[in-house]
C-alpha cells in the first residue's frame, strides 16, 4: 500500500499504475480521490467497491448481473435459506424498491452462490453509483482523457480508473484515440480498428 | 476461465440455439451486442435544428413528450419480460431491449433539447395522467403479468410506434440529426419485433394446457380491469392527439395490419389467446366508427382525465433515469 500520494488528477502516473486493472492488483491499489469504475457480475464487483471506497473519490458499480450478498459466511448457509436471508438483508439495507429489483438476481438464471460483501449495499448512495445497464464497450482516448464505459441505454459513463473483474462480459478496451470524442466512427472502421490499449478477450 | 460464468450465460454461442424451430437466439444476442450505438456518437450540435420552426416546435412538443414516455414505459415492460424469459439467451436479449428502449427515450429527449422543447433547466416533461397510471400499473403488477400477454402487447405497441408515429415524425421534421437518430432506432425496433414474434412462436409451440395455465391461471380479475382502465385510454388519447395533428389514419391501419401479417407467418402464434384478444382490440382501436370508442375508450379517456396525479403516489425511481446528456461522470 505504498502508492505515491497526492498525485494530481490526470497527471503522470508511473508505469506500474495502469488505468485499466484486469487482475487482482486492485487490492494493492490506492485510488487517491479518483473516479473508479468496476465492471463485472455483482459478486465480483461488490468486494472491489468495498475496497475502492476507502480511497476513491467516487465509485461507479457497473453490475448488470447481481448476486446475493451476505455479510459473512458465504456459502456456509446453503440453498434457499441462504437466499432468503440475503433477500431479507437486501430489503433492510436498500430502501428504493427499484434499486432492490436491480440488485436481485434473476430468479431462474441468476442463481449463484451468495458472496460475502458486508459494505456494498450501504455504500450505494452518495459516493457509489449503481449502473445496472449492460456494458458493451470501453473507450480509451489516451492518457489525457477519462475512460468511457458505454452501456446499452446509450450513455457513456466517464471514470479515471477501471477495474474489470474476471467474469465481466466485456473485457476489451477499444482504442479510440484516433477519432474525436463525440464523432461517430464509421461502421467499417469500428469493426476493423486495432484494439490497442489493452487487449484481453475471454478465452 | 471456466464456463460456469452464469453472469453472461449467452455470450457462449457454442451452446444450444434453444430457439423455436431452431431460431438462433444466441446469434441474435450477438448481433444486438455488435449493433449497439451511443448518444455520444451523435453530434447534437450539428446544423439542422434551425429547420424546426417555432410553429412546428409548439405543435410537436406534446407529441415528443408522449413519445419519450411511451418508450420509457415500454422499457419497463421489457424489464418485466426479462424476469419471465423462457431461456437465459432470451432473458439476456430482453435485458438489452430494456436498455435500448431507454436509449430511445434518452435520444428523443436529446432531440427535444436540441429543438428547444425543454424548459430552461432542461427538466424532463411531466408524464400525463394516463402515462402515470401505466407506470403505477407496471410498478404494482408488471412482474406478475402473464408472459404471453406482455409478450404480445409489446410487439403490437412497437408496430404502432414504428409504423405510424415514427413515420409521421420523419415526414414532419426535416432535421438530418433526427433522421440519423431514427435510423438507429428503427434498426433496433426491427430486431425487437423479430425477436418478439420468435418468442411468441416459441411460446405458441408449447403444450395447450401450459398455454392456457400461463395465459389465464395467474391472471387476477383486478389486473385485467386495471389493464383495460390503464391502456385503453392511454392508447386512445395518443391516437386522437396524433390524428388531430394531421397523421393519416391509414398509417395506423397499416401498422396494425403489419402486426397481423407478421403474426400470421408463424404457425404457432395463433394458438396464443392474448394474440387474438389484442389483435381484436387493435382492430377496434383503429376504426373510429366502432362502438368500442363510443362505449369504452372515450368515456375512459374522460374519466381518467379527472384522476388527480397525486392520488397515484410517487412512481418508482426508474422513472428518474431518463437523461438527455450523452455523457455521465
Amino acid at each position: 500500500m505504498s502508492a505515491p500520494e497526492g498525485l494530481p488528477r490526470g497527471g503522470l502516473r508511473p508505469p506500474s499504475q495502469p488505468r485499466v486493472i484486469t487482475d487482482g492488483t486492485w487490492l494493492m491499489r490506492e485510488f487517491t480521490g479518483r473516479r473508479v469504475g468496476v465492471v463485472g457480475p455483482g459478486g465480483e464487483v461488490a468486494p472491489v467497491v468495498d475496497h475502492a471506497l476507502a480511497s476513491a473519490g467516487s465509485v461507479v458499480a457497473f453490475c448488470d448481473h447481481p448476486d446475493w450478498l451476505v455479510p459473512f459466511g458465504g456459502d456456509r448457509v446453503p440453498g434457499p435459506l441462504g437466499r432468503r436471508l440475503a433477500a431479507r438483508r437486501l430489503r433492510r439495507r436498500v430502501d428504493d424498491p427499484w434499486v432492490r429489483r436491480l440488485l436481485t438476481p434473476h430468479q431462474r438464471f441468476g442463481a449463484r452462490r451468495p458472496v460475502v460483501a458486508p459494505a456494498f449495499y450501504t455504500a450505494l448512495g452518495e459516493r457509489c453509483r449503481l449502473v445496472a445497464w449492460p456494458v458493451y464497450a470501453i473507450m480509451d482516448r489516451g492518457e489525457d482523457h477519462p475512460l468511457g464505459v458505454r452501456t446499452a441505454e446509450g450513455i457513456e459513463h466517464r471514470v479515471d480508473v477501471l477495474v474489470i473483474t474476471a467474469g465481466a462480459a466485456v473485457r476489451t478496451v477499444t482504442d479510440a484515440t484516433s477519432s474525436a470524442p463525440t464523432r461517430r466512427p464509421s461502421r467499417s472502421t469500428r469493426s476493423a480498428r486495432p484494439r490497442a490499449a489493452v487487449k484481453e478477450t475471454i478465452p | 476461465m471456466s464456463t460456469t460464468r452464469l453472469a453472461d450465460p449467452a455470450t457462449d454461442s457454442s451452446g444450444s440455439a434453444g430457439g423455436a424451430e431452431g431460431y438462433d437466439f444466441a446469434a441474435m444476442l450477438q448481433t444486438i451486442k455488435d449493433k449497439q450505438w451511443s448518444l455520444a456518437d451523435i453530434d447534437w450540435d450539428a446544423p439542422g435544428a434551425e429547420l424546426i420552426t417555432p410553429e412546428v416546435r409548439e405543435r410537436m412538443r406534446p407529441f415528443m413528450a408522449d413519445l419519450v414516455w411511451i418508450e420509457h414505459v415500454g422499457a419497463r415492460g421489457f424489464a418485466s419480460l426479462a424476469t419471465k424469459a423462457p431461456t437465459p439467451e432470451i432473458a439476456e436479449i430482453y435485458r438489452y431491449f430494456h436498455a435500448e428502449e431507454q436509449k430511445h427515450a434518452n435520444a428523443e429527449l436529446a432531440l427535444m433539447k436540441r429543438w428547444g422543447m425543454l424548459d430552461e433547466d432542461g427538466s424532463i416533461p411531466e408524464p400525463n395522467v394516463n402515462v402515470r397510471m401505466a407506470i403505477k400499473m407496471l410498478d404494482q403488477f408488471g412482474d406478475t403479468l402473464p408472459l404471453t400477454g406482455l409478450a404480445t402487447l409489446i410487439p403490437l405497441l412497437e408496430c404502432a410506434l414504428d409504423g405510424a408515429l415514427v413515420k409521421f415524425l420523419l415526414d414532419e421534421v426535416q432535421d438530418p440529426i433526427c433522421h440519423e437518430v431514427f435510423r438507429h432506432i428503427n434498426a433496433d425496433e426491427a430486431r425487437h419485433i423479430t425477436v418478439d414474434f420468435q418468442v411468441l412462436e416459441l411460446i405458441g409451440a408449447g403444450p395447450v394446457h401450459q398455454l392456457l395455465i400461463e395465459s389465464f391461471g395467474n391472471l387476477k380479475p383486478q389486473v385485467v380491469l386495471g389493464l383495460i382502465i390503464v391502456f385503453v385510454p392511454l392508447i386512445n388519447k395518443m391516437r386522437d392527439n396524433i390524428i388531430a395533428m394531421g397523421m393519416s389514419e391509414q398509417k395506423l391501419y397499416n401498422a396494425v395490419k403489419r402486426f397481423n401479417t407478421i403474426g400470421a407467418r408463424g404457425p404457432h402464434i395463433k394458438r396464443i389467446p392474448a394474440y387474438h384478444v389484442l389483435g381484436a382490440q387493435a382492430a377496434m382501436m383503429i376504426n373510429r366508427a366502432h362502438p368500442y370508442h363510443r362505449f369504452l375508450a372515450d368515456p375512459l379517456v374522460r374519466i381518467t382525465g379527472l384522476v388527480p396525479a397525486r392520488l397515484l403516489g410517487k412512481p418508482q425511481s426508474w422513472t428518474e433515469e431518463l437523461t438527455h446528456e450523452p455523457v455521465a461522470s
